[in-house]
Formats: structure tokens, C-alpha cells, sequence
């Protein structure tokens, strides 16, 4: 399975789905990537197709995402230096969390004046909105719950919603797109918010993981999935509605930007921390109680990509 | 009527691999150590698990 950074959700689907439909008693998905030996700082290039070249000569992950800032601002008259303290809280709050995680790749945790100085990548991004480039794996194996019970499992976790959306970019060359969101990331949530039977998800998600490639990412999602409202993404962030202790925490194992990641790997890592926070066997980084875990995993640039939601609980 | 997934698949078991900087390991490695954690998790026989 291969769907760039949204892989390992696609193979986790696979697997649930062969799990559903009675073809399998019990699949396993694995993602794993190895990009520290690559030669590149950042992604691999040169996979966007023969005429990418062309029309994206200098497009880089940092300047498509950058944009997502510009665009934001335009639309809600943020100031700059109001949206650049926001973005810098959640890197300060997801190294923080980081820190606590034995398998995380960045395990140091910085202020907010070391996020604001940090030399610039992309304005207004700098260093640390930037997430980690790691190499790792993460797998998961599923069954039904049938079977999972007759094995003796207690507690059991099982899958509440499951939705991927596509785009082929036809939004870049629309003005009815302002940049500012993920059209793919507001379908898959409200698609995956009805099949788990979720009609207030500010209230009833308990934690989440969200694709956190640069700050101003996870930011936007956090309006994409419905959780802030419209606008409201940087007071919820400024109040710490999304830190280890807040309302609901996002990036509780240090998300992309310090656990790191490995491309493929990744949407079975976020899987992997809501399932422990799920059973409570989450040590240090622990939440009290939490009964409904959400992941959120893109693949692709904010103007062409694929936006996996899955949302697990406590299974009945 | 389509009732969607909810409900039908549980997780059997997990693992992850360290993340980091991890010279020393092929993508084989890492893909074991976190197969075996999950596997470890599951508790069942490699040879239960029909796709992959």
C-alpha cells in the first residue's frame, strides 16, 4: 500500500475491511520507512508525476504549508504575530509531551521563545513547526470481536468509523477554495463522525492524533475536525484546550512533530497511542479515563491529498 | 441499508518500533520489532494471521 504519508491508515483499512467482510479471521497491517539515509533533509522528491516538474518547480512540503498561514490569516484578519504564538504552543506543548515518550525520536522539551526564534524554514514557519523525519514502524493486527473475546481479551477496543477522502486538486484551480482548510479532512471527519454515531464531537472525543506535518497543520485541522469552531483554533490553543491536561489532548504521544515520522509508518503510530490510552496502559503520558480516541492522517500537500479519520472506542 | 464499520473489527494487539534516527536498523528490523510487539500483544500464533 503505498498513499504517501496517509499509507499507513490505507493498509489499517485494508486490513479492517478484510476483517468485515469475512474474508480474513485475522489481519495484520504494517508500515514502516526508513528516511534518515535517504540524503534528504526533508521528503524524498520526484513523486508527483511527469508534469510536477512543470507546473511546481520550487514546491516544497514547508511552502505548500506555509501557505495554509497566509491563507488563514486573510480570512479571519488574524495578525502575524498572534498566529506565530499559537503555532509556537503547539510545538512547546507537543515536545513537552514528546519528552515523556520513551519511543518518541525528539525527547526534549522547548519554550515558546525557542519556537519563536528558531531560524525560519518558511514564513511564518520555523524549525521547530516542523515535524521529525524518523525512521520506524508500527503495526497493527485485528480481528472480530467475537473471536477477540473467545481469546480471553478483555477491555476490548474496536473500530468506530473509518473514512478516507480524495481530492485530484481540482480545489487549486477553483476559487471556491480559500487555501485555509482541508476540504478532504472536513468530508472524511463529518463522514466518520456519523458512522460512529458522534453528534458532538467537541464533547464527546476524548483525545486525538492529527497529522501535524508543521504546526499551522494541525492548527487548521483542529477547525477541520469540527473540534474549534471556525476561527476559534488559536483561542482553543492559546487556552490549552488541546494540552496534556486540557479538554481533549491532541498529540499526547508527541505527534509527528517529536514521536517523528516515518512516512509509512505513521497512521498506525497515532492508531498505536490511542489504543494504549484506550487500555490504559499509556505510563507516563497516561489520560484519566478517556473512551473515544480519534486519529487524523494526510497524505499529499494542502491542495491535493487524501485525509484518512478513523475513530476508536471501548467496543458495544 | 449500509450500517458502516462500527462495532465489527476489534484491535487484537499493537506494537511500535523506536523512532528516530535508527542507522543500525533495515527497514526489516524495525518492521520486526514492531510485529513482534504486536504480535507479543495479540497472543496468537504467527500462523493465525490470514492476510497481510
Amino acid at each position: 500500500m503505498e498513499n504517501f504519508c496517509a499509507s499507513g491508515s490505507e493498509a489499517f483499512r485494508g486490513a479492517v475491511y478484510a476483517v468485515a467482510s469475512g474474508a480474513c479471521d485475522i489481519a495484520l497491517a504494517l508500515g514502516v520507512e526508513k528516511l534518515k539515509d535517504t540524503g534528504y533533509g526533508g521528503l524524498p522528491g520526484g513523486l508527483g508525476g511527469t508534469l510536477t516538474p512543470q507546473w511546481s518547480a520550487n514546491g516544497s512540503a514547508p511552502g505548500n504549508f506555509a501557505q495554509l498561514a497566509s491563507a488563514y490569516r486573510a480570512k479571519h484578519g488574524v495578525e502575524r504575530d498572534d498566529l506565530k504564538r499559537a503555532i509556537a504552543h503547539i510545538s512547546v506543548k507537543s515536545h513537552a509531551n514528546g519528552a515523556k515518550n520513551p519511543k518518541a525520536h525528539l525527547r526534549r522539551e522547548i519554550t515558546e521563545a525557542d519556537a519563536l526564534n528558531a531560524p525560519m524554514i518558511a514564513e511564518p514557519l520555523g524549525l521547530f513547526d516542523c515535524c521529525g523525519v524518523s525512521d520506524g514502524a508500527a503495526a497493527a493486527i485485528v480481528t472480530t470481536p467475537e473471536i477477540a473475546k473467545s481469546l480471553g481479551k478483555e477491555n476490548i477496543v474496536s473500530v468506530k468509523a473509518l473514512q478516507l477522502s480524495l481530492s485530484n486538486g481540482s480545489e487549486s484551480g477553483h476559487n471556491s477554495w480559500d487555501g485555509s482548510y482541508f476540504h478532504t479532512t472536513r468530508i472524511a471527519a463529518k463522514k466518520a463522525y456519523q458512522e460512529a454515531g458522534i453528534s458532538k464531537p467537541r464533547e464527546q472525543v476524548s483525545l486525538f492524533e492529527c497529522h501535524d506535518c508543521f504546526s499551522i497543520t494541525e492548527m487548521v485541522t483542529m477547525e477541520d475536525l469540527q473540534l474549534s469552531p471556525e476561527g476559534g483554533a488559536i483561542k482553543d490553543v492559546m487556552d490549552g484546550f488541546y494540552d496534556a491536561e486540557g479538554q481533549i489532548p491532541c498529540q499526547i504521544d508527541g505527534g509527528l512533530k517529536c514521536f517523528g515520522h516515518p512516512i509509512g509508518a505513521s497512521g498506525i503510530r497515532m492508531l498505536y497511542e490511542m489504543y494504549l490510552q484506550l487500555q490504559g496502559r499509556a505510563d507516563d503520558r497516561q489520560l484519566p479515563d478517556p473512551s473515544i480516541g480519534m486519529t487524523h492522517n494526510l497524505g499529499g500537500s494542502p491542495m491535493s491529498n487524501v485525509a484518512a479519520v478513523c475513530i476508536i472506542g471501548a467496543h458495544g | 441499508m449500509a450500517t458502516g464499520i462500527k462495532d465489527k473489527v476489534a484491535i487484537l494487539g499493537m506494537g511500535c518500533s523506536r523512532f528516530g534516527e535508527r542507522w543500525e536498523s533495515g527497514a526489516e528490523e524495525l518492521m520486526v520489532e514492531a510485529f513482534n510487539e504486536a504480535i507479543g500483544d495479540a497472543g496468537v500464533d504467527v500462523s493465525e494471521i490470514d492476510a497481510a
